[in-house]
């Protein structure tokens, strides 16, 4: 597993720790969230104990499915800066969480990661034959502090589809949502884990990060 | 009438109290001032041949230096003899030392004996080398030293004040600033909530599984 290189400004901030070889790798992973109004505290802790280069950013993330005859669809996500052509995407495929015997102190998945060099996105997952399930931007900061990744990001909502300027984005509640990520070595969960969670404690009482499942999806019909 | 020169130093032919004593103790101090005369002459040439001298080659030539003076000292109370016991210098001290013949003279023994540094007896020579007294100006700075020693005994009470004020300052310090922290935290009564955990759960769903989040439609309808 290599060490998270020096970020390079024109990927997108969640590409920096791909490896070259592996593109699988397993983390842990904690999430907390802030509200809106207290972000400004967390921001100023987490740029006191994080590494000193930290980088804001937004981005667009469109979530597809491949629906399989059988068991739940496989979800991919793809992720592209908002501010760029839409030409360069981050996918992703996040796994479920492998199963916990109480010994771990963070959720701990597969996660897959490649990039997609296109000029039109829809026809090639069109062309795969994936489905959009769901979309948002995302628009917040990431921090080090060494492995562990930290984002803190607010979701938003379009109203409109295929339009996201400012003012068709709508905020999807009002607080940050705050991701703390590992990647595991030797698939020592309990290890990294253990370091996560370490870490995450110190942003107390600012934030609790807890693991949350996301798997049971309660989903409502539209 | 030519007087002949007088010699540089006379041994009286008076009969002596243990002789042999005598003379291997001025030997023996004789020894001994070489040693820090050379060590001296060290010094002051180390000085005068670098414009800048390496400050620790300084401070150990003076460390040998003190050394040596206070071997010499240390022998001066046992008699400068090898096998006495301390008796304070008494026996050297009982040595009596007489001033033979001082002239204006210009003594060329003398010169030899002393390195060409003493070429006269006379009546200035003479009692500065035999004087048993410490020269005025260094009895001046001894008392100078005692008096500071003296006043330090009495004027510990300047030191106690001193500390008893800066400490009565911390004191103050530190309660004006326990009260600046107290002053802000009443401002949140309650501890304000920073975060929700309901909103949490509820934001990771959506991210990962899409909840709350309008369904995307059609893809043809994008751009």
């Amino acid at each position: 597993m290599q060490v998270p290189e020096l970020m390079n400004t024109s990927d997108a901030p969640i590409t920096r720790s791909i490896p070259s070889g592996n593109h699988q790798v397993l983390e842990a992973v904690l999430h907390a969230s802030i509200l809106d109004e207290h972000v400004g505290h967390l921001y100023e802790r987490l740029r006191g104990v994080c590494d000193p280069v930290f980088n804001s950013f937004e981005e667009h993330e469109m979530v597809f499915a491949l629906k399989t005859g059988e068991g739940p669809d496989i979800l991919v996500h793809f992720r592209r800066k908002l501010s760029q052509e839409p030409t360069l995407w981050h996918c992703r495929y996040v796994g479920t969480p492998i199963p916990d015997n109480g010994n771990l102190f963070a959720i701990c998945r597969q996660s897959t990661d490649s990039i997609v060099y296109s000029k039109d996105l829809m026809e090639f997952v069109k062309s795969i034959g994936l489905r959009l399930e769901y979309e948002f931007v995302a628009r917040g900061k990431v921090f080090t502090f060494g492995p562990i990744k930290i984002l803190v990001f607010k979701t938003f909502t379009t109203e409109k589809i295929g339009t996201y300027s400012k003012d068709n984005l709508k905020p999807l509640l009002e607080s940050h949502l705050v991701e703390a990520i590992i990647p595991i070595e030797n698939e020592d969960g309990p290890k990294y884990s253990k370091q996560l969670k370490d870490f995450c404690d110190q942003l107390a009482p600012l934030v609790h990060f807890r693991k949350i499942d996301y798997t049971q999806r309660a989903r409502v019909p539209y | 009438m030519n007087f002949p020169p007088p010699p540089g130093v006379v041994t009286v032919p008076i009969r002596l109290n243990r002789p042999d004593e005598v003379k291997s103790s001025i030997d023996n101090l004789e020894a001994k001032l070489v040693n820090v005369k050379r060590g001296i002459e060290e010094l002051l040439l180390s000085l005068d041949a670098q414009d800048k001298v390496s400050w620790p080659a300084f401070t150990t030539k003076c460390s040998s230096l003190a050394s040596d003076l206070s071997t010499l000292q240390a022998n001066l109370r046992k008699s400068l003899l090898m096998n006495s016991n301390e008796d304070n210098g008494e026996f050297i001290k009982n040595q009596l030392i007489l001033p033979h013949t001082i002239s204006p003279d210009v003594n060329p023994k003398l010169m030899a004996l002393t390195e060409n540094r003493v070429p006269v007896w006379n009546h200035e020579t003479a009692p500065s080398f035999l004087r048993t007294k410490l020269s005025p100006t260094i009895e001046g700075e001894i008392a100078e030293v005692e008096r500071d020693l003296q006043n330090i005994n009495t004027s510990k009470n300047d030191y106690v004040k001193r500390i008893t004020f800066l400490n009565r300052s911390l004191d103050n310090i530190c309660s004006a600033v326990a009260e600046q922290m107290n002053q802000n935290k009443p401002s949140n009564k309650a501890k304000q909530p920073m975060f929700k955990n309901d909103e949490t759960e509820m934001l990771v769903r959506g991210i990962y599984g899409g909840e709350n989040i309008l369904k995307g439609s059609n893809t043809a309808q994008r751009r």
